[in-house]
């Protein structure tokens, strides 16, 4: 398996101990792709190395992340149910962990790493999440681009993500 | 009972991460527990009565009226505390004030670079300075 796929495993699995039923696909890319921005923006480098995002109508989603979801629905490590959404004009797809399940191996710095960030971004709506998503540097660059029409397809940049200042400050004084 | 940054509980069995040894201690917390609840445990600096060489924060007793005596948190040593050792009292005994919670920010980021333990970690170095960010100065970055 790999990290892609332990990866939202991961996401799944603390969302249903934190007593969250299910995750939406749109959940489920932005939380990743936050992750990815914190890890970027706190160690300087990404938690999952390698993972495209592309711009899509309601912000970056991932052909990667895509295809690992795919792959763990067809082997039963995540269910995923379609609901009809009559507030929106796609279906609702929840998903959660499956029958199958596996034994984590991220080392202990990832662990508490992804414990401290997705205690706060299970909890946040879609909107919030949304909105978290559009304030990074990636997604401000490609709006900016765009004066008014979606650039749907382009890669975002995640080289645009700016190392935090006191990171940054304590390297260079070690 | 859930800690926060700079809350200082005390544990009659303060585990020692490197070494197992076990004494009684004042802890301070470094991280908020969110990141460390599933390993039942506190990321902690022991706090000591014995005057550090170098890294060590004073707490004097007439800010801090629980501590026994004059004590120092010691940012040359970080431990992964199970909250199995908390003594069965109020908890936690006490907070660090604000002032000096600003003061000891710039302490502990050097200590997270130059002193080689399991919180050099990049990964939790990352988390410690972005949750002392977010306590310091009360925003999300």
């Amino acid at each position: 398996m790999n990290k892609i796929e332990k990866l939202l495993l991961f996401i799944l699995d603390r969302a249903h101990k934190g007593g969250i039923k299910d995750l939406s696909d749109f959940q489920v890319f932005k939380i990743f792709y936050n992750l990815q921005i914190y890890s970027i923006r706190y160690t300087g480098s990404e938690l999952v190395p390698n993972v495209n995002f592309i711009r899509e109508k309601n912000g970056p989603i991932s052909i990667d992340v895509y295809h690992s979801l795919e792959k763990l629905r067809a082997n039963h490590y995540i269910e995923t149910k379609v609901i009809e959404n009559k507030a929106y004009i796609y279906p609702r797809h929840a998903n959660r962990l499956g029958k199958k399940s596996i034994k984590f191996d991220f080392t202990l710095g990832e662990t508490i790493f992804l414990d401290n960030f997705l205690s706060d971004l299970l909890l946040f709506s879609q909107k919030a999440l949304k909105e978290l998503t559009y304030n990074t540097e990636p997604m401000k660059e490609i709006v900016k681009k765009e004066k008014g029409k979606i650039k749907k397809g382009e890669i975002l940049d995640l080289k645009k993500v700016l190392i935090d200042q006191d990171v940054m400050e304590a390297y260079s004084n070690s | 009972m859930t800690f926060l940054i700079g809350d200082i509980p005390f544990y009659d069995r303060y585990i020692f991460t490197d070494t197992g040894r076990i004494a009684p201690h004042y802890g301070f917390v470094l991280l908020p527990e969110k990141a460390t609840q599933y390993q039942s445990s506190n990321l902690c600096c022991v706090i000591t009565s014995k005057t550090p060489k170098a890294w060590g924060f004073l707490l004097l007793r007439t800010k801090y009226p629980f501590l026994d005596k004059n004590s120092y948190i010691c940012f040359n040593r970080k431990d992964l505390v199970p909250k199995s050792g908390l003594d069965n009292k109020i908890q936690p005994r006490g907070r660090l004030s604000r002032s000096d919670l600003n003061k000891t920010f710039k302490l502990l980021k050097k200590s997270l670079y130059i002193i080689k333990d399991f919180a050099s970690d990049k990964y939790i170095r990352g988390v410690i300075i972005y949750e002392w960010k977010k306590a310091i100065q009360g925003k999300i970055i």
